[in-house]
């Protein structure tokens, strides 16, 4: 097989081999089916995508700032407003989001980063445009699955990698764990804190913490004294204190004194630790103010705002009903649009006006009306679609990007990214947990 | 300006040891100009570390952790606080934050449709506090600390913190940034809730359980967008075991 | 990036947890086969104390039942399936531990098992592979753990299980006391950390009388060294 320029028909024929690999590596995700959790391998289709030199140069640049813009904009929040006070952002999306957390108010985050990882969703439209669908800036998971995957296809055929010029992307826990020294600045150890092995991504906690180097804390193995965070050893009096903790549970568990209190996963008083400056969080608190549906709409304006830069990346044409002008647009062009609630908080997701019945689009133009500034609604896009195998052929389904950015003291992207695609033809949501599958992101080096 | 005596005290009995205790208090007064702290002073059993500091809202906090085996928890809050009377407080700087509903205080269809007579913030809200009164009746062991204002609407009953819920509620959807309080009252054995209402100007204290301005006799000590923002103890330990925990609190004017 | 070398409590459970478990796939799976070999063309005689002490509720009455049931009953806490299980549920907690290669050896022998139970493989010399990956296995813990304190709650936790199956199988006194002495050799620190210091000094005077007892005989040893055996650790 040939696809543009790149010839990987070696890699394709040997399907069964990789999947052996990712067998014997048990690359998998959870997923909870009917409250029960089981754990599956997370399906590999070795047709990569493809992203040009130039294609990147550009992604690079605009994901760079995007994020930039992003920790200028969470630093604002927290701190001074002067984004709501020059009022290029009314409060009440700030304060009414569920992200926004009071307590992070004022405190100082190690080196004024919020996203140290983020993760940007990105589709390639039909008119060769790319489009930022969403921010993930809380603990956006996934990098794992390239990287593993990479290492079992140069192995299984590395003829394919002789023959292309493809970025090496087995350096992310190199970023990773640059980025956490930093964070760590000396101070004690870096723990990757996970929830546990029921977690859907439990896979990748392990799989960065083998990586990084860094050690694999559980629920329990750390403790706040003294306003520091320690892990603990067999031995009573021995203890190690923690510089920085990658946490891969939410903001809300993190510390049940302060947030959730039923939660179990936590550390208790680690925002205290936090607050004192004696421990880094990666990702910091307080960012889902940030990736909010609703916010989503005023990244660009962030990035004129904070940088005085026209933004690289587009966002989906989106509009917000809360504005008078969008208002009328979105309820005269209903069923064309996507419907998406701010909140989540009334379970509708993800709604197409076009497969709405005339009565299901009239409620949902009263919804729109009742409450105004719980919806956004975004054009569809066409977006390109990418090959997969399929018994003994190729068909092409919808496909999304997930790029990743670091952020330390500088801002990297990983030259690569993962790719998620549908095996439903109808279906546009990519989501792994659906039953769709992975790619490996492919960065060619030559033009 | 009158002077009050108070103390909060806590004592919890575990069955078995526990370890591993880490916990985090806001049972001191808060430091206003309404209400001056002449005196104040704490003790807790047993701590290994205990720090002094403050939350988001700018409640005073005291975190900590105790990892030995121990089989009782206590605390004791105690001192004397001069109040003014006069229902205020300063702008506290972030008062927008106390315009937007939170999970316990999300309004029913059924609050949407109250109507709140024109007037000024101070009017409206104490037409608010006036109507919560009516609207609910007092009746403990119903409701618990996490119960939202939804449920307390289907009730039509509740404690203090519901009709201080409500109360905010209301105030919120008729634009009037609104906070919950905890605090302690003259001849109340227990904790006590009411609403804190921002007039453009000053906070207003007043409480819908008993359709009263929150002067006199009122002792602050914690506001926050709902009662999850004012518990007075948090504590996580580990072992396995029952409590047992008596809370004993009380107000003089002396 | 700074290594932590201390190890939690409950890392410590996982580390010994699993060195017993492995080293109970392997060790059933040798006992399984001498078993096995037996039943072929022996005398139910040959095979029948085998039979019941790896059975000892007796759940199979048929001699393929058995078999089966020693290899794939899921419900069997004792069968090799299970050990499996239990020993991954450890060692999926431990990947940055014990590396990735040294888990893949788990990790394909529950595929592989998984398989030969849906085939319903009878004949036991099939399930070499998985051995062969259990002594991979340890060679991979050895040559790749860089943890001295983690290598050696594993090999404690395999010393045991070893022990422990040797006593309860009447292995000759003269193997039970090479595998303590090997036991005995870990690093004072640790066992102070890891053993309850009375249980070791009983256990100790137990071998130590022993011992004397056999001077390179075969003996007859009662359980109070098995009982003792799994008292002593503390974690």
């Amino acid at each position: 097989m040939k696809r543009k320029n790149v010839k990987i028909g070696d890699l394709t024929d040997n399907m069964d081999m990789v999947n052996k690999w990712m067998e014997r590596y048990g690359v998998r995700f959870g997923v909870y089916k009917g409250g029960v959790f089981k754990e599956q391998l997370f399906p590999f289709d070795s047709v990569p995508r493809i992203i040009s030199n130039d294609d990147w140069l550009y992604l690079e640049r605009g994901l760079k700032q995007r994020v930039k813009a992003l920790n200028m904009f969470l630093w604002d929040i927290y701190h001074d407003k002067n984004i709501i006070k020059d009022g290029v952002i009314p409060e009440e999306f700030i304060y009414s989001s569920k992200g926004y957390m009071p307590e992070c108010e004022q405190v100082d985050p190690f080196g004024g980063v919020y996203a140290h990882i983020a993760g940007i969703d990105l589709v390639e439209g039909k008119d060769d445009n790319w489009y930022v669908l969403e921010d993930n800036l809380r603990i956006p998971s996934g990098a794992s699955y390239p990287m593993i995957a990479r290492s079992i296809t140069r192995k299984v055929s590395p003829q394919t990698f002789s023959e292309n010029k493809v970025a090496d992307n087995r350096d992310y826990a190199d970023l990773l764990r640059d980025m956490m020294d930093e964070m760590n600045d000396g101070r004690g150890i870096a723990v990757i804190f996970t929830p546990g092995r029921y977690n859907s991504a439990y896979f990748e906690h392990s799989y960065l913490a083998e990586k990084t180097g860094a050690t694999l804390a559980f629920p329990g193995d750390l403790f706040v004294e003294n306003g520091m965070v320690y892990y603990g050893g067999m031995n009573k009096d021995e203890k190690k204190r923690v510089g920085c903790i990658y946490r891969r549970v939410s903001d809300e568990y993190l510390d049940p004194l302060a947030f959730e209190d039923s939660s179990l996963i936590g550390i208790p008083n680690v925002m205290e630790a936090y607050k004192l400056g004696n421990v880094a969080l990666v990702n910091g608190l307080g960012n889902g103010v940030a990736d909010d549906k609703g916010i989503y709409y005023f990244v660009p304006k962030m990035v004129r705002y904070y940088l005085e830069e026209e933004p690289i990346l587009n966002n989906a044409p989106t509009y917000l009903p809360y504005f008078r002008e969008d208002y009328e647009y979105v309820l005269a062009h209903l069923d064309k649009l996507v419907l998406k609630e701010v909140s989540e908080a009334g379970g509708y997701g993800v709604i197409f006006g076009r497969d709405l019945s005339p009565e299901k689009l009239e409620e949902l133009k009263q919804m729109i009306i009742e409450n105004p500034r719980a919806w956004i609604a975004q054009e569809v896009i066409d977006f390109k679609d990418l090959e997969i195998i399929e018994g003994d052929g190729f068909v092409e389904r919808k496909a999304d990007l997930r790029a990743f950015v670091v952020s330390g003291k500088e801002t990297k992207v990983w030259k690569s990214g993962l790719t998620r695609f549908s095996r439903n033809p109808n279906s546009f949501v990519v989501n792994s947990s659906q039953g769709g599958g992975f790619k490996d992101t492919w960065i060619l080096l030559d033009k | 300006m009158r002077q009050y005596l108070f103390t909060y005290q806590t004592f919890v009995r575990f069955t078995n040891p526990v370890v591993n205790h880490h916990f985090r208090l806001r049972c001191q007064p808060m430091k206003s100009e309404s209400q001056r702290v002449e005196e104040d002073a704490l003790v807790v059993s047993t701590h290994s570390w205990l720090q002094a500091g403050h939350d988001a809202f700018g409640n005073r906090t005291l975190v900590g952790c105790y990892l030995l085996p121990h089989l009782s928890f206590a605390f004791a809050s105690s001192g004397i606080v001069s109040l003014t009377g006069e229902v205020c407080g300063h702008s506290s700087g972030n008062d927008s934050l106390f315009r937007y509903s939170t999970k316990l205080t999300t309004p029913t269809a059924e609050l949407r449709e109250v109507y709140v007579p024109d007037g000024s913030n101070r009017q409206k809200a104490e037409y608010i506090c006036d109507y919560v009164h009516h609207l609910l009746s007092y009746r403990q062991e119903v409701t618990n600390s996490s119960t939202s204002v939804g449920e307390v609407m289907s009730l039509r009953q509740g404690v203090c913190q519901d009709f201080a819920h409500v109360m905010i509620s209301l105030c919120r959807l008729n634009g009037i940034p609104a906070r919950y309080v905890c605090g302690m009252m003259v001849g109340e054995g227990q904790t006590h809730a009411w609403v804190e209402v921002f007039d453009g100007r000053f906070w207003i204290g007043l409480d819908p359980t008993n359709a009263v301005a929150a002067g006199y006799g009122y002792v602050k000590l914690s506001h926050g967008r709902d009662a999850s923002d004012c518990s007075v103890c948090k504590g996580v330990f580990g072992g396995n075991t029952c409590q047992d925990t008596m809370v004993s609190v009380s107000v003089f004017e002396i | 990036m700074v290594k932590c070398n201390i190890i939690s409590p409950t890392k410590a459970n996982r580390l010994f947890w699993l060195g017993r478990y492995v080293e109970r796939v392997y060790m059933t799976l040798h006992i399984l086969r001498k078993c096995y070999d037996r039943m072929i063309d022996g005398e139910p005689s040959d095979y029948e104390l085998l039979k019941s002490k790896l059975d000892p509720s007796q759940t199979y009455k048929e001699t393929a039942d058995f078999t089966m049931g020693m290899l794939y009953d899921e419900g069997n806490k004792s069968s090799i399936i299970s050990s499996l299980k239990f020993a991954f549920d450890n060692a999926i907690l431990l990947r940055e531990d014990i590396t990735s290669e040294s888990l893949s050896f788990i990790e394909m022998s529950i595929a592989f098992i998984k398989k030969c139970k849906s085939d319903n493989v009878m004949n036991i010399t099939y399930l070499q592979n998985i051995t062969d990956w259990m002594l991979s296995f340890w060679g991979s813990c050895e040559e790749r753990i860089t943890n001295h304190g983690e290598l050696s709650v594993i090999m404690v936790g395999k010393s045991i299980e070893k022990m422990d199956l040797s006593l309860r199988f009447n292995y000759p006194f003269n193997t039970i006391d090479l595998i303590y002495t090997k036991l005995n050799g870990i690093d004072a620190g640790l066992r102070d950390l890891l053993f309850d210091s009375i249980v070791e000094k009983r256990l100790d005077d137990s071998i130590k009388q022993y011992r004397a007892l056999s001077n390179g005989l075969a003996i007859d040893y009662g359980d109070e060294i098995l009982r003792e055996l799994n008292q002593l650790v503390k974690v």
